[in-house]
């Protein structure tokens, strides 16, 4: 397979990085090549990979669909990696379907915020751009994965696994997202895109109910303390815009489920800057004149900020990115996590990108590897969810980001320990 | 003394302006802005204001506009001061301004350098030019000589200025919010050990337990009274040598979220090939303090979640042989009360009534010193003259002394 990767940034390289890793022989992956609006940087991560005719760097503006056809076609590619930010979405994916490539990104177009009611009802949502094309896709008979990074991406893949292996019923998929990460040396600092993170935290969070449908809240609305495993502990976790609430509904209706949420670990720092940006107007994208220039306030912020590529040798900890699922196995209630957690100074060292990256990145590898097996097939607008989840479940083993599960406290599990217990009477 | 020039008719220029208009030996006030319409605005409001348009870049501008002035009143911004001092000089007007840093063209201990070196010709003139007259400095400096007064000796002197106005409405300062953030972001100084030692912002935090407000974090913080009572030590602070400013309150938490960001830098970045200063933008997207009445009234009629503050000024030392603490603390209403006294915001009344009475001492002919000073440097007749007028305007200050028997 022959892939277009649009964007060398953090999650760039690390997709560039593992796909070689895991495809040394370049049985899957024929060619990637490396196109950014920055070509110094393609430049730097192609010679970083050390081989240039497999990762060729390449120069484009994500921003035009002509420019992204034309090195589609003269690279002949089969599929079109969107690694930029969401602002990008539209012109790359309409590349896509002009140029007949398969298409993935790991999120969806943007929303827009209800002009008099933002904080309860919706307006344009988080995808309803690229879902709005589906029949196109289908019609033409070429497959577009939306949401294949890790949230969204693993998260949904969990979901399927979930209903498919561990549940009967599903009443509530809850993404839990958290870490214990400390940048040293920097007081303030974004581990992800500035402008992606700013975006995610400041606009209208998005809940989806059975019988409500999809409403937003404030922002930082309905605070909780989750129990991340593996060492990370207890995390406060606030609604944030994400687009699992918008995906899973679509899929798991009949399951009987009836609510998800998306819940992201800020902490108190990180809600105070964040707060003092949109105080501000510093969140906002809309250029204003300051001087004798015009300048998007948000950008500027993207550019002071310490860089997220760069922090990451400072940070130390781990992430845990997850699917809290509740709902009722052999008619008795049940709460599983399922999770992936990544040690920051780990992820460094074997393929030089900061956790959050890394988690970001192995997944669309994973998806890339399924489709050039033909393991996942289709054709349509479609999330992960849509495709079975067992050979990515096994790969993750593989490609060392291991998934992990935590029975949570239930009914059922409840049943399962007296089970165990009473297990050990009978044996004697 | 008749006629007065205000250059910079802004928070503080206008508040001058405003109350020489009361002053019986003032016959005229020029109020001389860059802003037509802010100079235009004092000439429809003040029957003794005249208004005129001025580029303070031009010395000979300001010359031609504070011509026949007794008094030139200095509301710019320190950038300006030598400009407005020459002309004053040129013109055989007394002089007064409100700050002296930071400048762009040096730093901070140069620019208060250059201003009390022009002291000889102002003397020969027999001019006065008082600088640094507002609260802090101003007001706080007069308490701190006070203080030193009734000490024999003076170990070290530190200055406090919390402020926690706080608005329901998002108003971060109510001063300029381009001073604010450059003082913020700058290099405090402090006069440590008898020299100037630059530290870096937001450093040397403590927990200060004021008075009826309670525990309180302070940081350093860059301020003219270091820098003038340093370098006055000897002269008339029984030769101190520690001199500290520190400040606190949300508006300084907020300053220090965005310093850490690098959004306070004044180095230019480029932004998708615009070049940008970050401190411009956040300077511009800063909203400003509310001026005109109705504005200050919007304000308090959407509710305040805060009117907390603190000015103190503690000088120790010894006293009769005995170790000696004295808390300065100066009273002043919240934005409440100042807006029911004068329809003007707290900063205004403070810093704003607290200029105005050197402005008062000026015009009345109280002050006999002549040559180049900040208000430290004031006779005892003259601080008590000022002290007592600011009193009948609720300025009061309250005195605490403190000493261990043995």
């Amino acid at each position: 397979m022959k892939v277009l990767l649009i964007g060398a940034g953090g999650v760039g390289e690390a997709i560039a990085a593992i796909a070689k890793k895991q495809d040394p022989k370049a049985e899957w992956m024929e060619q990637m090549i490396l196109a950014d609006y920055n070509l110094a940087r393609a430049k730097e991560v192609s010679a970083k990979l050390k081989e240039p005719k497999r990762f060729p760097p390449e120069k484009v503006d994500a921003g035009k669909t002509k420019d992204i056809v034309a090195l589609a076609k003269k690279y002949k590619v089969d599929l079109i990696m969107n690694g930029c930010d969401p602002r990008f979405n539209m012109p790359i994916f309409d590349a896509a379907f002009e140029a007949s490539c398969m298409y993935m990104d790991m999120a969806m177009s943007l929303s827009e915020r209800h002009a008099k009611d933002p904080f309860h009802k919706c307006n344009v949502k988080l995808g309803d751009r690229q879902y709005a094309k589906a029949k196109d896709w289908k019609k033409k008979g070429l497959l577009a994965i939306c949401g294949s990074g890790v949230e969204p991406g693993m998260v949904n893949v969990f979901a399927r696994y979930a209903a498919d292996h561990l549940f009967d019923e599903i009443e509530e998929l809850n993404v839990r997202d958290g870490a214990n990460l400390e940048v040293r040396g920097y007081d303030v600092a974004f581990g992800f895109s500035i402008w992606t993170t700013i975006e995610e935290c400041l606009n209208p969070p998005v809940i989806w109910e059975k019988e409500k449908g999809w409403y937003t809240t404030e922002p930082f609305s309905e605070p909780e303390v989750f129990e991340l495993p593996e060492g990370i502990g207890p995390v406060e976790m606030i609604n944030v815009e994400h687009e699992e609430v918008l995906m899973m509904p679509r899929y798991f209706k009949d399951k009987g489920l009836k609510r998800v949420t998306f819940k992201y670990g800020l902490g108190d720092e990180f809600i105070g800057v964040l707060k003092i940006l949109q105080a501000l107007g510093l969140d906002k994208t809309e250029k204003v004149k300051v001087g004798d220039c015009m300048v998007s306030p948000r950008d500027v912020v993207g550019v002071t900020a310490p860089d997220p590529v760069k922090v990451g040798e400072s940070m130390f900890g781990k992430t845990a990115a997850g699917l809290w699922v509740k709902g009722k196995k052999d008619g008795l209630e049940r709460n599983v996590y399922l999770y992936q957690v990544a040690d920051n100074q780990e992820c460094m060292k074997t393929i030089g990108s900061q956790a959050v990256v890394a988690q970001t990145a192995f997944t669309p590898v994973i998806m890339m590897e399924l489709l050039a097996r033909g393991v996942w097939k289709g054709s349509g607008v479609e999330n992960p969810e849509y495709f079975p989840a067992e050979p990515f479940i096994e790969r993750m083993e593989r490609y060392d980001f291991p998934a992990g599960m935590v029975e949570m406290e239930s009914e059922y599990r409840k049943a399962q320990e007296k089970k165990a217990l009473m297990a050990g009477l009978s044996s004697k | 003394m008749n006629k007065v020039i205000v250059v910079g008719v802004g928070a503080q220029g206008s508040t001058v302006a405003k109350r020489l208009q009361e002053e019986k030996v003032v016959k005229e006030i020029v109020c001389a802005d860059y802003d037509e319409k802010a100079a235009k605005e004092m000439e429809k409001t003040l029957p003794k204001a005249k208004a005129v348009k001025l580029d303070a870049r031009k010395v000979e501008e300001i010359i031609k506009a504070a011509k026949g002035c007794d008094l030139v009143v200095n509301g710019l911004e320190p950038d300006f001061n030598m400009n407005v001092m020459k002309a004053a000089l040129e013109v055989g007007a007394n002089y007064q301004d409100m700050a002296s840093g930071p400048v762009s063209d040096t730093d901070f201990v140069t620019a208060v350098k250059r201003c009390l070196d022009m002291d000889s010709q102002f003397k020969a003139k027999k001019l006065t030019a008082l600088i640094n007259t507002g609260s802090a400095p101003g007001f706080a400096n007069i308490l701190t000589r006070e203080a030193v007064e009734m000490l024999d000796s003076c170990d070290a002197i530190n200055i406090y200025v919390y402020d926690e106005i706080w608005s329901k409405k998002f108003i971060p300062f109510w001063w300029s919010p381009a001073t604010a953030f450059g003082d913020m972001a700058a290099k405090p100084i402090v006069y440590e050990n008898g020299k100037h030692v630059l530290k870096d912002p937001f450093s040397e935090e403590v927990m200060m337990d004021f008075r009826g407000v309670g525990k309180k974090r302070m940081v350093n913080h860059e301020h003219e009274e270091p820098v003038t009572m340093g370098l006055l030590a000897n002269k008339v602070l029984k030769g101190v040598k520690y001199v500290n400013f520190k400040y606190g309150g949300p508006g300084l938490d907020l300053a220090q979220y965005f310093y850490k960001m690098g959004l306070l830098s004044e180095k230019e970045i480029n932004v998708k090939g615009t070049k940008i200063v970050p401190m411009d933008i956040i300077s511009k997207l800063t909203p400003p303090a509310p001026k005109y009445p109705n504005e200050i009234k919007a304000v308090l009629k959407e509710g305040m979640i805060s009117e907390d503050g603190a000015f103190l000024v503690r000088a120790e030392g010894t006293q009769k042989g005995r170790k000696v603490t004295i808390d300065m603390y100066a009273n002043a209403p919240g934005l409440t009360d100042a807006f029911k006294k004068a329809k003007i915001t707290h900063e205004s009344y403070f810093t704003g009534q607290a200029a105005f009475l050197f402005t008062k001492m000026l015009v009345n002919d109280k002050v006999a010193t002549r040559g180049v000073f900040p208000p430290e440097v004031m006779e005892a007749a003259e601080r008590a003259y000022y002290l007592k007028e600011a009193a009948k305007l609720d300025l009061t200050v309250d005195m605490e002394i403190r000493s261990r028997l043995y």
